[in-house]
């Protein structure tokens, strides 16, 4: 299942509900639904911010190897620098990284993105 | 979730089924696009109407909400177990949510949610103790007797919301600290990546502050800090949602 939005700031709320909805059918626990939901804030807000608002996102979500995996793409946009790594940006990047099981920037063919992680049993 | 308060769940499923079979049968682009319009214009009226009251005209949030339907239909991914009507009414909302966000900001969350939301409230700490660990929405939703999909849309609304109601009754004692405010800036202060926003954090009130610390610093859960400050887990969702952005908005942009 995917979702592709405006890349600006008022889509998070989108972003948000939708990733709710998705963890909620799983067995993720509601605390780590809410942790999934402030880490996709914060990812979608990097791919926002380092692409100036322009593009989109899509948000795809696959549930495999007893995890829950998303991947936020921004397409049509253009992010002069990506990966930013965790010096650049580090609040959000903290936040990502301490709320998810595994967390990665990388680049799907050209265009930056990020994947988040979270096992269904704590590993 | 609830698609239309005047259909029976057996009018909702054979609709899902319909809906369902054209996503996957060839159904050319433009007929199954009216074909979901027709089936699911019921459930743009209900969701719309949901919103209605809270500054904006109906037939403004009836548009939202088709757009939402219309950009559900684009999105749908058949292969998924989510039916479409979940993720139709979950695309639906967060439009009507963005709108309302952006047009007004007195919104608050309708009745029958907050409802729900205040069940869940009272429902997690004892479920989390008997489980030992945070409960799915499903176990939360068997617990209090609601669906899975109206349990999580209350919830997301609660945590998006002003919902000061939700809160009134839990126990707002805050227990005896295990680190002063003096250790806690400090830690802030020296740890990689912090400093940037170490300024910002010394200016939160003393429990946002104290909750920031618990999440990142000592990796409790939500759950686990809800019951040592004393609010409740939504409570805590909202405050660090809060504090990051008040802390974003302290380093620039978004």
């Amino acid at each position: 299942m995917w979702i592709s939005v405006p890349a600006t700031a008022p889509s998070i709320d989108v972003l948000r509900s939708v990733t709710a909805v998705v963890a909620g059918h799983t067995t993720l626990g509601i605390d780590r639904v809410d942790d999934l939901r402030l880490a996709v804030s914060e990812a979608a807000g990097r791919l926002i911010r380092a692409s100036e608002q322009r593009g989109t996102l899509r948000a795809s979500f696959a549930e495999r190897d007893g995890s829950l995996h998303l991947q936020i793409t921004l397409r049509d946009g253009d992010a002069p620098r990506w990966p930013l790594d965790a010096e650049a940006d580090p609040l959000s990047w903290i936040v990502i990284d301490t709320l998810t099981d595994a967390s990665e920037e990388s680049l799907d063919g050209d265009d930056p993105s990020i994947g988040l992680r979270m096992s269904f049993r704590r590993p | 979730m609830t698609t239309s308060g005047a259909d029976t769940a057996s009018t909702r499923r054979a609709r899902d089924l319909r809906v369902a079979e054209a996503f996957t049968d060839g159904t050319p682009p433009a007929e199954l696009r009216e074909l979901v319009i027709r089936e699911y214009h019921p459930l743009v009226l209900y969701l719309a109407r949901r919103y209605f009251g809270r500054g904006e005209a109906l037939e403004d949030l009836v548009q939202v909400a088709e757009m939402g339907l219309l950009n559900a239909i684009d999105r749908f991914d058949p292969d998924r177990a989510v039916q479409f009507s979940t993720f139709a009414a979950a695309t639906i909302v967060g439009e009507l949510k963005r709108h309302l966000r952006d047009k007004c900001w007195s919104v608050r969350v309708p009745r029958r949610l907050q409802e729900i939301a205040l069940m869940v409230n009272r429902a997690l700490p004892e479920l989390s103790q008997t489980l030992g660990r945070s409960p799915s929405f499903a176990e939360v939703a068997a617990e209090i007797g609601e669906s899975e999909a109206d349990v999580i849309e209350a919830v997301d609304a609660a945590q998006a919301f002003s919902t000061t109601s939700i809160d009134a009754g839990v126990d707002d004692d805050a227990q005896a600290p295990s680190e002063t405010l003096g250790e806690i800036d400090t830690r802030f202060d020296l740890a990689t990546g912090w400093a940037d926003v170490a300024p910002a954090i010394r200016e939160l009130p003393e429990r946002e502050r104290r909750i920031l610390y618990l999440r990142f610093f000592e990796n409790k859960t939500q759950s686990e800090i809800a019951a040592e400050i004393g609010i409740s887990q939504m409570h805590v969702s909202r405050i660090l949602t809060q504090t990051l952005a008040t802390l974003r908005n302290s380093v620039g942009p978004t």
